[in-house]
């Protein structure tokens, strides 16, 4: 049951970790404030990479679950 | 002036992405570091305002850095930052004698008025993590706090640094310092933030929003 619960909150933390970087970067294309088109490709690619990175742990834990 | 901030984040790309965000909200990032070995180093070379570390730092662990900086250096100011909201995890990192402890479920913005606040000798504690601290209520009879070290307990959970409250209240210094280390003899609490977090829970004050609201 530790072990689940360990697995449980380690799980919540590395999911975070890259939607962090979702929300942050997303909350400034969001913004009214100037962003260049260079940054705007830039903060794109990394919500792309974080949200990748998000399917691949969903993906992990699933097959540590069956 | 800018915040001068060390990273220690062991997810690279977060660590990059919050050194663009920060430096995005006014925060001037001089140092990042991966492990907590690299991390000890960068904070004893730079001494920052503050430092914000990740509980979970790969095979480290963000909590024992944080002992081991205060440790050397009692007037570090760091701020532990964390996915995720186990009470267990909290309690042992206000116990580290870390000032902030954030998660990161906020935006940056509220993670730089963490690290303000931090960095302007105040305390911080996710208001998302006011459930965990107040599902600890116990029926234990813990002693008494007077109205003075309540006072200055809520408004330390505001924010507020030692200085303000004692200009709020039209206290010395001094006095506010002594309120505060009664209120944590009587709490048990092993630092401010940990007293804090201990009299929110006991429902000694109230979160700020609460109190901001009635």
């Amino acid at each position: 049951m530790n072990d689940d619960i360990e697995f449980a909150n380690r799980l919540r933390h590395d999911l975070r970790t890259p939607l962090t970087i979702v929300t942050g970067f997303a909350e400034i294309l969001a913004s009214d404030r100037p962003v260049s088109d260079d940054d705007r490709r830039d903060y794109a690619q990394r919500i792309i990479n974080a949200a990748h990175e998000i399917r691949a742990l969903i993906d992990s834990a699933k097959l540590a679950g069956e | 002036m800018r915040l001068r901030l060390v990273l220690i984040e062991d997810h690279q790309a977060l660590r990059e992405g919050l050194e663009l965000l920060l430096d995005r909200e006014g925060c001037d990032v001089v140092g990042t570091a991966g492990t907590a070995a690299e991390g000890r180093a960068l904070v004893e070379r730079l001494e920052p305002d503050v430092a914000l570390v990740d509980i979970r730092l790969g095979d480290d662990d963000g909590i024992a850095l944080t002992r081991e900086l205060l440790d050397a250096g009692p007037e570090r100011r760091i701020v532990l930052y964390t996915g995720s909201a186990d009470e267990d995890l909290l309690f042992s990192g206000l116990d580290s004698g870390a000032r902030g402890y954030a998660l990161k479920d906020g935006s940056p913005r509220e993670l730089v008025e963490a690290l303000e606040s931090v960095a302007a000798g105040g305390s911080y504690v996710d208001p998302r993590l006011r459930p965990a601290l107040l599902s600890r209520r116990t029926t234990e009879r813990l002693p008494t706090l007077s109205n003075r070290e309540r006072e200055v307990l809520d408004l330390l959970a505001r924010g507020l640094t030692g200085e303000q409250v004692a200009e709020q209240l039209v206290l010395s210094a001094e006095t506010v310092k002594t309120h505060v280390r009664n209120a944590m003899n009587k709490l048990e609490a092993h630092t401010r933030v940990h007293a804090i977090a201990i009299a929110l829970r006991e429902g000694y004050i109230s979160p700020p929003d609460q109190a901001a609201a009635s």
